[in-house]
């Protein structure tokens, strides 16, 4: 695997709105909290994480395959931090999965894999 | 001039020379179009001025939707709710769309069974503009794909191309538009001294000579047991594409399975057009591209919905198929704003700090989805053995849908939920679950495919002129025609269809 962000990285970046519900924000990975925090804030609450989580339980029941958090990192790009250029290289992995019909229904949501990929990381180490 | 068939003495015979059954809005149009050009025309219009109920009644008969082998859902009303007998017809109750059908939709797609007309959209096209001006509303000859209003921009793909932009139009001749609009439209025939305009007027027999190859006379009563009979050298059934069938099918002196019905065809092929929303949202995250041109329904100008293209239906293997933005905004529920949210998140916007001019929580949209039904000849209208106030039978609707129908529904759905995100519009969540989609799905008042047209009399009951096979002078225009139905709202190309039977009509009147 040629991720070069680490798993630990991960794990810290999807479980980070739960980190902060309790207020207890300690991330290690240096440079990107601001940009974590502002991406984030938004699911400071736990009824809004939840349906997240839910779409990543969904996915994983489809496709057992997935399962693990290792599999699933690695449908992530490569990256060494969690900065703006991390966020950009999501991004655009996530509209070619839409460009190149890459995408699984889920819920009633049509969604990208990657989109699958990170809600189903939520439900795992976030939980 | 409207003549009252109440005032008719009984047993009174009419000459005329174009005898046209039906004073809606097709019945009207064509009318005008043969009087501008100095041909006589009898209208024989069911109903009043007004609604009435008595007359309205007569359309009473049993209904039903159901997909082959599975799931049925009863409509006791529709036959009855779906159309409106009067002077003018169901331009009284049109919401006025118009818009041209896809030029795929005239091509045999060898993915849409029974697919196809026996000409192009090219051969048409002349004929939509007059429709356009009949309708008055401007012509569609520009591509909506480059139409650059800076309030109303066109939505720009990705380069794939899987959607593209179909252009509407309202039409004032509605009940939408000015009431003197619609005065107008029937009033060009009603008040030319020069036509006669019968009113309660029932055609209850279409009477053939005695080989049975071209009608003589057809028989009217009134619901006031008043009974007279018009002659005339040409008829044209306008009544509408469920009673064209059943006054076929109740014509059956001469022809025991009833006029133009030698193959059986006449009421198959039944289609209409059908809506589904109620389990479909769209949550919009682009702030680049304004959606007014769709969200924003101003009668008075152009306004758009989304289509697959051309290559994507080929490509999948689709039938045509229409997105519709509501213009109402209501709040999602707090599960699904939690997940339009993350994908918002996952643009990466969020996490950018010179994208902060976003709205973080995008906005949601209602939508309703348009497909296309295949052609179908399971799907029917025939006669009930229950009859109506003149003793003519009631008709029965069986409207099939196939597993590929909803099967096209569901794809196409998914390939706009892609776009939508490949585009970064936003994303799409759309429940089909195939034993509610009959139950929420929304038919519409289109009647379509009953009497459809094709060069071979076996495959078809009039030929490319609206002839009825086998039958020298009798025409049928209106959407019982239409071989395919595509999915845009019929009556333009109604009347595009009824320019070109009236000019037939004078032509054939020159050599006559």
């Amino acid at each position: 695997m040629n991720l070069m962000i680490s798993r630990r990285e991960m794990i810290l970046l999807v479980s980070v709105a739960t980190l902060e519900i309790g207020g207890r924000w300690n991330s290690q990975v240096h440079g990107a909290e601001k940009d974590l925090r502002k991406a984030f804030k938004k699911f400071s609450r736990k009824e809004e994480l939840d349906p997240l989580k839910n779409v990543g339980e969904a996915y994983l029941q489809a496709n057992p395959s997935a399962s693990g958090v290792d599999a699933l990192l690695q449908g992530l790009p490569s990256g060494k931090t969690l900065d703006e250029d991390y966020w950009a290289s999501i991004e655009k992995q996530i509209q070619n999965d839409y460009r190149n019909g890459k995408c699984t229904t889920v819920n009633s949501w049509i969604l990208s894999n990657t989109e699958c990929n990170l809600c189903a990381l939520l439900h795992l180490v976030g939980a | 001039m409207i003549i009252d068939a109440y005032e008719v003495p009984n047993g009174k015979t009419v000459d005329a020379e174009i005898c046209i059954i039906g004073g809606g809005i097709i019945g009207i149009a064509i009318a005008r179009e043969l009087r501008s050009r100095g041909l006589g025309v009898t209208i024989l219009e069911s109903g009043g001025k007004e609604m009435e109920q008595d007359s309205q009644s007569l359309y009473k008969g049993d209904g039903r939707i159901f997909e082959t082998g599975s799931n049925k859902r009863e409509l006791p009303d529709y036959l009855h709710q779906s159309r409106l007998r009067l002077l003018g017809g169901s331009v009284h109750g049109w919401g006025g769309k118009c818009g041209i059908p896809d030029a795929e939709v005239f091509e045999k797609r060898d993915w849409i069974p029974n697919s196809g007309w026996p000409f192009s959209r090219q051969e048409l096209m002349p004929f939509f503009d007059r429709a356009c001006d009949t309708l008055k509303i401007p012509r569609f000859d520009y591509d909506a794909n480059e139409i650059f209003d800076k309030d109303r921009p066109t939505f720009i793909f990705g380069p794939e191309k899987r959607l593209t932009t179909s252009p509407r139009h309202i039409s004032p001749v509605t009940r939408r538009g000015p009431k003197e609009m619609i005065e107008a439209y029937r009033g060009s025939v009603a008040d030319d001294p020069n036509a006669d305009v019968y009113l309660h007027a029932n055609v209850v027999d279409i009477v053939t000579n005695e080989t049975g190859n071209a009608i003589t006379q057809v028989e009217v009563a009134t619901l006031k047991q008043g009974r007279f009979t018009v002659r005339a050298k040409r008829f044209i059934l306008a009544t509408g594409g469920i009673e064209n069938v059943r006054l076929l099918l109740n014509s059956s002196k001469k022809h025991k399975n009833g006029l133009g019905n030698d193959h059986g065809l006449v009421g198959r092929y039944f289609s209409g057009h059908t809506t589904f929303a109620n389990s479909s949202a769209l949550y919009l995250t682009n702030r680049h591209q304004p959606l007014t041109l769709y969200q924003n329904k101003d009668a008075r100008k152009i306004w758009g919905v989304f289509k697959t293209s051309r290559q994507t239906q080929i490509d999948h293997k689709l039938p045509n198929f229409t997105v519709s933005l509501n213009s109402g905004s209501p709040r999602p529920n707090s599960k699904d704003a939690a997940v339009m949210q993350s994908s918002f998140l996952m643009d990466g916007r969020m996490a950018n700090p010179s994208l902060e001019k976003y709205s973080p929580r995008g906005s949601f949209a209602q939508a309703y989805f348009m497909t296309e039904l295949a052609p179908n000849p399971e799907s029917r209208i025939s006669l009930d053995e229950q009859t109506d106030a003149l003793g003519q039978q009631r008709v029965r609707m069986d409207w099939k849908f196939s597993k590929d129908d909803l099967d096209g529904l569901a794809r196409s759905a998914k390939v706009f939920g892609q776009e939508m995100g490949a585009s970064g519009m936003g994303r799409m969540k759309a429940v089909f679950r195939r034993d509610r989609l009959l139950m929420t799905t929304g038919p519409s008042r289109h009647h379509i495919g009953t009497t459809r047209m094709d060069e071979n009399p076996k495959s078809g009951v009039v030929d490319t002129d609206c002839k009825v096979h086998g039958l020298e002078n009798l025409y049928i225009a209106g959407s019982s025609v239409f071989p395919s139905g595509g999915i845009i709202n019929p009556t333009l190309t109604i009347v595009a269809l009824g320019m070109k039977l009236a000019d037939h009509l004078v032509d054939i009147g020159k050599g006559a």
